[in-house]
Formats: structure tokens, C-alpha cells, sequence
């Protein structure tokens, strides 16, 4: 069986606030939430797949998720919106997903993948830190 | 804990810069107790069980630098930032005195600048040039430079150079003229 489909939108959720990914600006300390969506490109009904991982600035896997949708599959055509759990955004810097969709669980075959930026974390507050005199000199 | 003296050599042309590795410092002259964070190049001052920033820190300076009045002295600084956009941010550079109230600047420049938005520290640089005036004194020894204010306001932060500058070509004077006495001999 010839598998085809895309990863047609993906968001995060953070406190309320719902944003494209990859995101910038979210304030540190929010609590996110993935949101992805599959389409399935085949002319048949399939059940659709996903397998994500969440990835802080320190490169921790902060959120593993993976699911098959239930009965009733998705629709040529159509879409189907997978939803995470909950993890706390509590690091400043870039945060990555890697999410993998698939078809055919008897076969697990990856009909597309997104691995790149979540978003961008940024400190509510100002910091300054490694501040220096690089030189000083007569001119 | 282990508690290393803080060694400052005062008045002394030092070859490189002085570096400090992470850990607990003691002023031998006050007693007082310090942290060094030699990651974020941060020190700490210990009080009342509390470790609390110091916002500027002071080290001897890893040069002397012969000035005069007419001098031009440029002054190059970085930092790291990170977090919100920050409008008029101001970085201060000056030169001073320093004395048993503390640091005081005879000479100040600054600039104004913008911050943007930075989810992870980014190395920001800036410098100044400072026309040393005809008033200048001998003990205009010192350099301090630091960043803060802006909106949302940055924390108060920079670093003071002791003995960084040698005032040289002050014509002598004489003040304070008087006639002591005249008598009869």
C-alpha cells in the first residue's frame, strides 16, 4: 500500500496563546503545549501516526510523545490533530522539535518529518552576565 | 567551604589580566567574604547568610596606560545579554578617583542603545573615546564601566579597573601660598 501524507500545521500552545511553530519571543516559565496535525494524502481512509520529542536548550528531552489516532481513521484529504502533553518552557534559549508522521501501523512507514526550532524561550527579566573591559588605549 | 584571599597587587604593572577561578574569596584587609561565579564572571558579596550580586566588580587593572590632558582614551567593552527588547539601555564609561567614600568619576562618556529581543545570551560590544580635559589630576587613576537603566530596566552591571592609568606631564604647582611669620630676628 502506497502511504502518502503530510505534516500540514503545527502550534504551540503556551498559557492561553496559540503561535505558528517555529515561535519566538515566548516569556521563560510558560507552560507549552504541542499541537500537530497530519493530512493524509492517500485517496483511501488511513490511520495516521505521530512520535515528537521535545528538546530544551541544555538538549534534554523534555517531552516524548507518540500515538495512533483511533477509529474513525482520517479521510482522504483530511487531517488529523495530535495533541501533547503539557511541559514547562522554564529554560531561556532555543527549544527544538523533532516529529516524525506515519502511516500503516502494520508497517510504520514516516510519510514526513519536521526537525527544527519550537521556539525561542526569552528571560522575562533583563540579564547581563560576562561583562568586560576588552581594552583601553591612548589615540 | 574554601576560602582563598583575594590578592591584589595595588600600584603594580601586572602582565595579564587577573583570573579568578570559581569559588569563596576573602578581602584581607576587611575580612569580608566573596564568591566568584568564573562562569558568568559574576561576583557575590557574603552577608548576613545571604550571597547577594555585586553589581560592580573591581580588580586590579591588567595595564597601565600613560595619559595626558589632550589625550583621546578609548574605551572597549562587552557583554552578554539576554532576555526582553530593551530601549535606552545606557553604557557609561568614565575614569576617577577613588577614595575611602568609594569610587568617584571625574570624566564620563556614554552611549544609548537598544536591546533586541535575545532568547539566549548574546555578546553585545561598545566603546567610547574620552578627551582627557586640562584639569585633569594625578589620581585619575581609575576606569569604571557599566550598563543598566533602559526600559524594561537592565540590572546595574560592569566592572571597575584599579590603577589603570597613570597621569603623567602635570606641571608642577604650588597651592596654598602663605607668609607663615615675619618677626624681628
Amino acid at each position: 500500500m502506497a502511504v502518502s501524507g503530510k505534516i500540514s500545521k503545527k502550534e504551540l500552545e503556551y498559557d492561553g496563546n496559540r503561535a505558528s511553530i517555529p515561535t519566538s519571543s515566548v516569556p521563560k516559565g510558560k507552560s507549552g503545549l504541542v499541537h500537530v496535525w497530519g493530512r493524509n494524502d492517500t485517496t483511501e481512509a488511513q490511520q495516521l501516526g505521530i512520535a515528537w520529542a521535545v528538546i530544551d536548550p541544555d538538549g534534554v528531552a523534555r517531552e516524548n510523545y507518540g500515538a495512533w489516532e483511533s477509529w474513525p481513521y482520517t479521510g482522504a484529504g483530511k487531517e488529523h490533530e495530535f495533541i501533547g502533553g503539557r511541559f514547562s518552557l522554564d529554560k531561556a534559549g532555543t527549544w527544538r522539535l523533532n516529529a516524525y508522521l506515519y502511516m500503516d501501523p502494520s508497517n510504520p512507514t514516516i510519510v514526513d518529518r519536521y526537525e527544527g526550532t519550537l521556539c525561542v524561550v526569552v528571560s522575562a527579566e533583563p540579564e547581563v552576565t560576562l561583562f568586560q573591559i576588552l581594552d583601553y588605549v591612548v589615540t | 567551604m574554601a576560602t582563598k584571599m583575594i590578592s591584589l597587587n595595588l600600584g603594580t604593572v601586572l602582565g595579564d589580566p587577573p583570573e579568578y577561578s570559581t569559588g569563596w574569596y576573602k578581602d584581607p584587609i576587611t575580612g569580608q567574604l566573596y564568591y566568584y561565579d568564573a562562569t558568568t564572571m559574576k561576583w557575590y558579596i557574603y552577608a548576613a547568610g545571604v550571597l547577594q550580586p555585586l553589581s560592580i566588580a573591581e580588580q586590579s587593572a591588567p595595564k597601565q596606560v600613560n595619559i595626558k590632558a589632550g589625550d583621546s582614551l578609548k574605551i572597549s567593552i562587552s557583554y552578554k545579554y539576554a532576555g526582553p527588547a530593551v530601549t535606552g539601555v545606557i553604557e557609561y564609561f568614565s575614569i576617577g578617583i577613588k577614595g575611602v567614600t568609594g569610587y568617584g568619576p571625574k570624566l564620563v562618556g556614554q552611549n544609548s542603545r537598544n536591546l533586541p529581543i535575545c532568547g539566549s545570551p548574546t555578546t553585545f560590544t561598545a566603546e567610547k573615546t574620552l578627551l582627557i580635559p586640562t584639569s585633569v589630576e594625578e589620581d585619575w587613576q581609575h576606569i569604571e564601566c557599566k550598563v543598566y537603566h533602559g526600559s524594561p530596566s537592565v540590572p546595574e552591571t560592569g566592572l571597575r579597573y584599579i590603577n589603570a592609568l597613570v597621569v603623567v606631564g602635570i606641571e608642577a604647582k604650588i597651592t596654598e601660598f602663605t607668609i607663615v611669620d615675619y618677626v624681628k630676628a
